[in-house]
């Protein structure tokens, strides 16, 4: 206490020896000082502040990442965190893109919080990185919730094509929304839907590897889109399983027993969702069930000259208004399908009839051939044959069929029942996984288990700018921008220098 | 305010009497009319949209340029006036401190706003020659948001300067300090952004990034957090250049 004062005393003492000018000079530095050090806490402050509450515009006309309302609002209700890790590579065509659609996905949501990674500079982390998610190949987003990830591809974010004489593929559509946003959803989403496929009749099995019949593919890209997939066999079965997400009758080719078909209709009755691909000549024991639901058989072939390769193969190119095919835009190729149309009148009463819509037509070139036996198919419409011209009328060959999702049902929210019916297995066989095949299954069974907000967001066509210019026109602008506007200042500068001078 | 408006004027006057201005005018308009030469031979090929909004005020050259030349606008500010004594003279007149630092600071500002006039002249030129087949470009928003992020950003590198002008006599010092700061600022923060291991330092060197900013603001991104980054930490500096005045006062 008494060494303290003294030392106070001290120190007054020598400060008094001091000109009181210079005492003074100190203390306003002092001052000075921790008046600019509180201001830079303040000035953070302020920052922290802005931080917690951003508010994000966008000025330029351009809607190219600008996340749609399902993003938001998924996004919005956001409550575990989402890690997503980006292996992109600065020089990627594809980099910018990711970048800027991601901050937006991190504006919207502070559970979101991303991390970059380049593979060619960050070698330690890829490689650590990639034994934690399995990765094989470069360029790939994941994202990751802790229990489960997803690892997104760059062919998942963008559509590419390869052009003649240009080794890299042109990106042709960004679809880095739909993609992360599936991604997310898929993740959030928690239990995982189980996908029932049936066999016993000679169904197509996902459990085949065979290279052109099999559906090992098909299974492998359930998987991939966080569903669970499983062989159901009826005979053991007092119907259909309580956790069945939807049920796929793959391409049977004998006659099930009435006591199936029963098992089957009462599941789809009871809100189920049902996907049945049926083959060309093949009797299959389901007929009468999908003529009650609405759908018309017909015991053919459907020809169309005019799309296709071999002559037993139909590319479909016209596509109807359904959320189904909403996102096609690649060829489907069927491989000898029967026709599959909307019955012209449907029983029951209004409420509980079901809703037929037609997925897609074949051409107006098309007819649907009813004497498969001759050797020469021809059309014939005094033996039965359908042209494919008719307007009111023309050959489908898949349908979708829902029932009991009428808005008009009081406070209580019943699941629709939906099907969708195919005139055609092999098209998503192992063998013939080209074009839109894959994406009109995965598109059609999404929609059987409503997760159509996977499938509805719409790819964006790179925007590009191309000016023509000529030579001269180019030569003329040089000129402009790089001589004449400078030489503006050069002329004031020296008109400046001139009239100092004088 | 006839006060500050007085000392503006008196400050243009001198900004614009002075031929260093228009050397740093004359070469920064070769480097931003030469930069938008080369968007224009790149649009001749065909390039995306974003990318080529974003090379009408940042790309790879326009960046680091702005560090460069902003110290050469401020370095005078406060050194010259030091070293020709007139700092003190004008203190022991009633012009108050916080006024001569705006007068000073805008008085810069409008200088370097004159910097940038004339991409407004190579864009009406682009869109009399060659209009391109898009519609949206030059697109009027990201430009509006561009140029916003150009004036924010040379807000607080002036200010950083013009902080640097009043710790000195010497216009060179103040210029090579204002040069280290910027151009260390902006490439720490860059590497802090991009390559740093660590996501927390990754954050701040977002926050902080020039380099990023721009590049969001020229395809017509406004942020808040950014708005306010920029202006707060302007506002600081300018404080700061303040105190330092008033020391000198006593």
């Amino acid at each position: 206490m008494l060494r303290g004062s003294c030392l106070l005393q001290y120190a007054w003492w020598k400060v008094d020896g001091f000109r009181r000018i210079d005492m003074k000079r100190f203390l306003t530095n002092l001052n000075s000082i921790v008046a600019v050090l509180l201001a830079f806490v303040l000035v953070q402050m302020i920052s922290f502040l802005a931080m917690r509450n951003p508010v994000r515009m966008n000025l330029s006309g351009r809607t190219y990442y600008q996340l749609s309302e399902k993003t938001r609002n998924l996004l919005r209700d956001l409550e575990h965190e989402v890690r997503i890790t980006v292996f992109f590579q600065e020089e990627h065509a594809l980099h910018d893109d990711v970048k800027n659609l991601l901050a937006e996905y991190e504006y919207h949501s502070r559970n979101i919080r991303v991390e970059w990674v380049d593979p060619a500079r960050d070698v330690a982390l890829t490689k650590k990185l990639a034994g934690q998610y399995n990765l094989t190949e470069a360029q790939v987003v994941v994202f990751d919730v802790g229990e489960s990830f997803r690892v997104i591809k760059q062919t998942d974010i963008a559509e590419m094509k390869r052009v003649k004489g240009i080794k890299e593929p042109v990106i042709t559509a960004f679809k880095g929304e739909q993609a992360f946003t599936s991604a997310i959803y898929g993740l959030i989403q928690g239990d995982t839907p189980k996908v029932y496929f049936l066999v016993g009749h000679g169904e197509q099995r996902i459990t085949d590897f065979d290279q052109m019949a099999g559906y090992s593919d098909i299974g492998t890209a359930l998987l991939q889109d966080n569903l669970e997939v499983e062989e159901l066999m009826l005979s053991g079965e007092k119907g259909i399983p309580e956790d069945a997400a939807a049920l796929v009758i793959p391409g049977p080719s004998k006659k099930m027993s009435s006591i199936e078909v029963e098992m089957i209709e009462d599941y789809l009755s009871r809100s189920g969702r049902v996907f049945i691909l049926l083959d060309a000549l093949k009797e299959t024991g389901l007929e009468s069930m999908l003529e009650r639901w609405g759908v018309e058989l017909r015991n053919d072939i459907v020809v169309d000259p005019e799309n296709t390769l071999r002559g037993s193969d139909v590319h479909i190119r016209r596509y109807n208004a359904h959320p189904i095919c909403m996102e096609m835009n690649s060829i489907v190729q069927f491989i000898l399908p029967r026709s599959i149309m909307p019955s012209e009148q449907a029983g029951g009463s209004s409420e509980d009839r079901p809703s037929v819509v037609p997925l897609f037509f074949t051409s107006e070139k098309s007819w649907s051939e009813m004497q498969v036996e001759e050797s020469t198919a021809k059309f014939e419409p005094e033996k039965g044959d359908i042209a494919g011209d008719d307007s009111e009328r023309p050959i489908s060959l898949g349908v979708a069929i829902e029932r009991g999702a009428s808005e008009t049902m009081l406070d209580v929210q019943i699941r629709p029942s939906r099907m969708v019916v195919f005139g055609d297995s092999d098209f998503a066989g192992n063998g013939s996984m080209v074009g839109g095949n894959k994406d009109l299954f995965m598109s059609a069974l999404n929609w059987l288990l409503e997760r159509e907000e996977l499938i509805a967001i719409a790819p964006k066509p790179i925007e590009e700018v191309r000016l023509s210019l000529s030579r001269s026109e180019l030569q003329k602008l040089f000129w402009i921008n790089v001589a004449a506007i400078p030489g503006v200042a050069m002329v004031l500068g020296l008109l400046v220098w001139a009239r100092r001078r004088k | 305010m006839s006060v500050f408006l007085c000392l503006l004027k008196k400050e243009l006057r001198t900004c614009f009497y002075s031929p260093i201005a228009y050397v740093v005018m004359f070469f920064f308009w070769i480097l931003t009319g030469g930069n938008f030469y080369w968007l224009l031979i790149n649009l001749a090929h065909g390039e995306s949209l974003t990318t080529a909004s974003q090379w009408m005020f940042s790309g790879f050259v326009l960046p680091f340029a702005i560090p460069v030349i902003v110290p050469l606008i401020t370095m005078r500010l406060f050194a010259e006036e030091r070293k020709l004594g007139t700092l003190e003279a004008l203190l022991t007149t009633s012009v108050k401190v916080p006024e001569l630092v705006l007068a000073k600071f805008f008085g810069a500002l409008v200088f370097y706003i004159v910097l940038w006039l004339p991409s407004i002249a190579y864009t009406y030129f682009q869109i009399k020659t060659a209009p391109a087949e898009v519609t949206g470009f030059p697109d009027l928003g990201a430009l509006q948001a561009g140029a916003l992020g150009v004036i924010l950003v040379g807000a607080l590198y002036i200010a950083i300067g013009l902080f640097m002008s009043t710790l000195t006599s010497n216009q060179i010092v103040a210029a090579i300090s204002g040069f280290a700061i910027l151009i260390g600022s902006l490439f720490v923060s860059m590497y802090m952004a991009y390559t740093a291991q660590s996501q927390s330092i990754r954050i701040v060197g977002q926050y902080y990034s020039s380099f990023a900013h721009m590049m969001e603001f020229s395809r017509g991104i406004v942020d808040s957090r950014v708005v306010v980054m920029y202006l707060s930490h302007a506002a600081w500096f300018l404080f700061a250049a303040v105190r330092v005045v008033e020391g000198r006062r006593v």
